[in-house]
């Protein structure tokens, strides 16, 4: 009896051992199989790995700056709308992009940052924002400008600047080119008013004014019907009915005021010819922001020789070409 | 008094404003031209843009001068133009072809109409503006060969049409240019050219350019996915294409892998989450999977793959997927999307993998788990030790008072 208790006794404690080392050995094995990580699977078996892919916050991407393909063409004596359009790729969404602004400026004589002047810096803080473009991840932002005819002929960069809304910000930029513009202001006629045969009418100031971005001379040539025709104009009564080319004059600098003999008008006044001739005008472009002060004056004289009344008409082509000092 | 004052400083720039405003101000830009490097009997164009400020539409003639005027011709001699309207003016040049070599100079003259009119009883100068564009025009004999193609495309095509590649050529030479056209047409592997064809029919001018449209017959193709390679080998231009040849009536299954994401930097051991845009660009839902790899120099160093996912018609889907980098250095992850028995172009990107930097505080951090845990099962251990022993004890206590 006793030695039957021994042997139960044995048997209970051999298997509480054997209980305390499988315990152990668990544990053991447990804890690597949590420290190592690995995920692995046989041939054949499949591993559900649970886990959840978090990109971290990603400043927005610009892909594309365009700035109307590379030319701008500006048109005178106003502005011209110019639109710096931009691709930008955020990888957290793109409705994280929040804000753009945007600065135009002249390469050679502004820089990012530098206050706004029409010649030369323009920025937009309030850029539009499509969100229905392209993926979830893309936008395009349009960043309008109304830039000036007289802003500078050159280089121009489209500096941008786009937040996202973890305080993340990108900078990037890209080059146009402003072209030169020529263009000039004239009125439509030089009324000389009513003249008397064998007088030379009262001195007309006729105003030029430069409508453009670059400095440019004058040339001259009239006409009475079809250029070449060695007129000045053509009149409805008289005998002769027509004024030679060499009796209408000019000065491009000097006005002299008051009445005038012929042979007094032809010493302080150019004759028009019936040929272009360039003079030298040099009339800069304007740089004023507030005021367009940038105009010479010229001064006109008709002298109606006998035989000439009624009414009289001619033609004064005004051209202008780019000046070498511009 | 001073209301008089008022009234004479407001005639005043009344009067000041009429004399600077004309009731039209004609531009062009740009203002200077040169045409660099045109042969003899060559050709050279350009464009200006004649802009004005009205509204309305004004009438504008243009006129050469000076002594390359004969060699000059321009899209219109006579157009209109108004301030939503500029007109671009396309200026040729054709030199004759016995003039020497050096820089020639001429104007064009953009002139506008009369707008001006006449006054009963007065002598009236009528006032036309005029704008010279001064030009260039510099004679070499030195041919130049240059050009640019871009904007290559395919469609897919239903079985028996042809398949039509498109793209531009821009001549930037001096020459006149007969681009020719390689065509090669692989099977969906990218394993065989199964069809190659040449063409060289169309002249491109020098200075300009010009849109191709080329068409390959599809009778021979079986329905399925094909790859292009268009070469433009005049302008060491080639560029790879897809296209299906479709059944008739047949909707048409297209998918663009947009990107392959992941971090670019990253330690050796660290767990890269990988995401692979897919967009469903085509008529009918697809069902994609991606395949890819991730190469370590010349060597491959994992295989990626996914499980197949439905992508509805114009929605992107994400394929997630994981690498645990072992070696430091560049890793390139590339793949393509397969879906309905085609597969997208090749995209890939980078990750940078660092050795695992060595930091007292980690490793602290490291051993402190093990070390907290190996406490533990010690404990355990002496725990049960001392049950053992004292079971024992125990057990010596009972025998002993049995006997």
């Amino acid at each position: 009896m006793r030695k039957n208790n021994m042997v139960f006794f044995n048997f209970f404690e051999f298997s509480i051992f054997f209980l305390e080392i499988a315990l152990l050995f668990f544990l053991f094995f447990l804890f690597f199989h949590i420290m190592s990580g690995t995920v692995g699977a046989g041939v054949g078996e499949n591993v559900t790995v649970f886990s959840e892919l978090e990109i971290g916050k990603t400043a927005p991407i610009v892909q594309n700056i365009n700035i109307e393909d590379g030319s701008i063409n500006l048109i005178p004596n106003t502005t011209k709308l110019v639109n710096c359009s931009v691709i930008i790729a955020d990888y957290n969404g793109d409705t994280t992009i929040i804000n753009m602004t945007s600065e135009l400026f002249d390469n050679s004589a502004s820089a990012k940052g530098s206050p706004d002047d029409n010649n030369d810096h323009y920025t937009n803080s309030t850029c539009f924002i499509n969100y229905t473009y392209g993926d979830e991840n893309t936008v395009l932002a349009t960043c309008l400008f109304d830039l000036w005819y007289y802003s500078n002929a050159g280089t121009w960069n489209c500096s941008v600047s786009v937040a996202d809304d973890s305080n993340m910000t990108t900078n990037e930029s890209n080059t146009t080119v402003v072209q030169a513009l020529l263009a000039l202001a004239v009125p439509d006629s030089i009324d000389y008013g009513r003249v008397n045969a064998t007088e030379v009418s009262d001195e007309n100031i006729t105003n030029i004014t430069n409508m453009g971005n670059v400095m440019f001379n004058m040339s001259f040539l009239g006409y009475a019907t079809s250029e070449g025709d060695g007129l000045a104009m053509n009149c409805t009564l008289g005998n002769l009915k027509n004024i030679s080319i060499e009796h209408e004059k000019y000065n491009l600098t000097e006005s002299n005021p008051g009445a005038l003999t012929l042979s007094q008008a032809d010493n302080v006044y150019e004759n028009l010819t019936t040929n272009t001739l360039v003079r030298q005008f040099n009339l800069d472009k304007r740089t004023n922001n507030n005021l367009n002060d940038v105009w010479n004056e010229t001064y006109w004289r008709i002298y109606a020789p006998l035989g000439v009344a009624g009414s009289c008409q001619g033609n004064i082509v005004f051209g202008a070409v780019q000046s070498g000092e511009s | 008094m001073s209301e008089q004052k008022i009234v004479i400083v407001v005639f005043l720039l009344f009067v000041i404003s009429l004399s600077v405003v004309s009731a039209v101000n004609v531009g062009i830009s740009p203002a200077t031209m040169t045409f660099e490097n045109v042969l003899r009997n060559g050709y050279s164009e350009k464009s200006v843009v004649v802009s004005v400020d009205s509204e309305e539409e004004i009438f504008v003639s243009a006129q050469p001068r000076g002594e390359i005027a004969g060699w000059m011709n321009y899209s219109s001699e006579n157009f209109t133009v108004s301030k939503e309207e500029p007109y671009s003016l396309k200026i040729a040049i054709n030199p004759p072809g016995d003039v020497p070599n050096g820089n020639y100079t001429g104007f064009l003259r953009v002139m506008t109409a009369e707008l001006g009119e006449g006054v009963e009883g007065n002598a009236v100068s009528i006032v036309r503006t005029a704008l010279d564009l001064s030009i260039t025009v510099e004679i070499t004999d030195i041919e130049i060969r240059d050009c640019r193609a871009y904007e290559f495309s395919v469609e897919s095509v239903e079985k028996g049409d042809d398949v039509v590649f498109k793209f531009n050529v821009v001549n930037n030479g001096n020459i006149i240019l007969t681009p020719r056209v390689v065509i090669d047409i692989w099977d969906r592997d990218q394993v065989e050219i199964l069809k190659s064809e040449e063409f060289s029919d169309k002249k491109v001018l020098p200075t300009t350019e010009d849109d191709f449209s080329v068409s390959v017959s599809s009778d021979n193709l079986d329905l399925g996915q094909y790859w292009a390679d268009v070469s433009v080998i005049d302008c060491y231009v080639k560029q790879t294409l897809t296209f299906d040849v479709l059944e008739p009536g047949a909707l048409k299954t297209e998918g663009v892998l947009l990107t392959i994401l992941n971090n670019k930097t990253a330690e050796v051991g660290d767990t890269v989450p990988i995401e692979v845009g897919f967009k469903n660009t085509g008529e009918k839902e697809l069902l994609a999977y991606f395949k890819g790899k991730v190469t370590l120099g010349d060597r491959i160093v994992d295989v990626l793959e996914t499980d197949k996912m439905s992508v509805p018609v114009d929605t992107t889907e994400h394929f997630n997927l994981f690498f645990t980098p072992a070696e430091e250095g560049k890793h390139i992850i590339s793949g393509r999307v397969f879906y309905n028995n085609k597969k997208t172009f090749e995209s890939s990107s980078v990750l940078e993998v660092f050795s695992k930097a060595f930091s007292f505080k980690g490793f602290l951090g490291w051993l402190f788990v093990p070390i907290i845990y190996a406490i533990l099962i010690l404990l355990i251990g002496f725990l049960f030790f001392k049950i053992r022993k004292e079971r024992k004890l125990y057990s010596s206590k009972l025998r002993q008072l049995g006997k």
